[in-house]
């Protein structure tokens, strides 16, 4: 994109953009710690730099779309490092790309598959990164499971300490 | 808008479960949970910290614990987001200009 002169009116629209136009600007989230407006707004750009990534590579200009490749694996790596369930959000923008490249002609898949590392690579590795560290490494000596067994647990905290509610993938078989 | 979010008070349920615990839990240990370490005292101590971090890091450089910090944080990520928006819109907007202007059918 050109650079762009920066009037009041410019900053009156990204006001308004940011704000009013916004379906996901609700103060209740956006005035606290919670981490739903920082994945919408992480998951926005990626899927803007996939977008321009995309229209880069119809004009056959490659170096432009590998900055903007890289650009959307830093966001999209922000977007896992705030909650792990955006995972979901990363496998919807990987079909989203196969279904625009399987539609536009002017984009091969060896182009894309020339430059998927930069925007596949890292946020994958942050999320193995959890998953390794994951509860286990501070839960596995209250609730006697070994550390690193990839499970994930539902656990309720009460007054006498932690329950197990549940796990996943494979149910816990009984409760403690 | 900012001043509104500086003054906010922490109100909502899972910031006093977890958001903020976990951002607290970082500024008194410098690490994340570990079983070295004293408990957790967060409902959810192995929620990513991505958010956290954020807390953890004003709070650091305030010396003392911001519970505003990712309210505040939030209003410039929600304005950076307005502001790519606006440029895609106006960089498109005066591309189909140019592109009338030179007989082209508009995008």
């Amino acid at each position: 994109m050109n650079a762009l002169q920066v009037g009041w009116a410019f900053c009156a629209l990204t006001i308004l953009i940011a704000t009013a136009l916004s379906p996901t600007y609700v103060t209740r989230l956006v005035l606290s710690s919670y981490a739903d407006l920082p994945t919408t707004i992480t998951v926005g750009f990626a899927s803007a730099m996939i977008w321009l990534m995309l229209n880069a590579l119809s004009a056959g200009d490659k170096s432009l779309a590998h900055t903007y490749a890289w650009q959307a694996g830093l966001a999209i790596t922000a977007a896992i490092a705030l909650k792990q369930v955006n995972l979901v959000f990363f496998l919807s923008l990987l079909i989203a790309i196969a279904a625009v490249v399987l539609r536009d002609k002017s984009i091969s898949f060896r182009d894309i598959i020339s430059l998927s590392h930069k925007f596949i690579i890292l946020p994958l590795a942050i999320y193995v990164i959890w998953r390794i560290y994951d509860v286990p490494s501070e839960l596995s000596p209250v609730i006697d499971v070994p550390s690193g067994t990839k499970k994930s647990y539902l656990l309720r905290r009460d007054k006498e300490g932690w329950t197990i509610k549940g796990s996943w993938p494979h149910p816990y078989p009984g409760g403690k | 808008m900012l001043f509104l979010a500086a003054a906010m008070i922490p109100s909502q349920w899972d910031d006093l479960t977890h958001w903020l615990p976990n951002a607290r839990y970082l500024l008194e240990n410098d690490a994340f949970p570990d079983a070295e370490l004293p408990k957790s005292q967060s409902t959810f101590p192995a929620y990513p910290y991505g958010v956290a971090l954020i807390t953890y890091l004003a709070s650091k450089l305030a010396g003392h614990m911001v519970d505003s910090a990712t309210a505040l944080f939030n209003i410039l990520l929600v304005v950076s987001f307005g502001l790519l928006v606006a440029r895609i819109a106006i960089t498109i907007a005066q591309s189909d200009e140019v592109a009338s202007r030179n007989g082209a059918t508009p995008r």
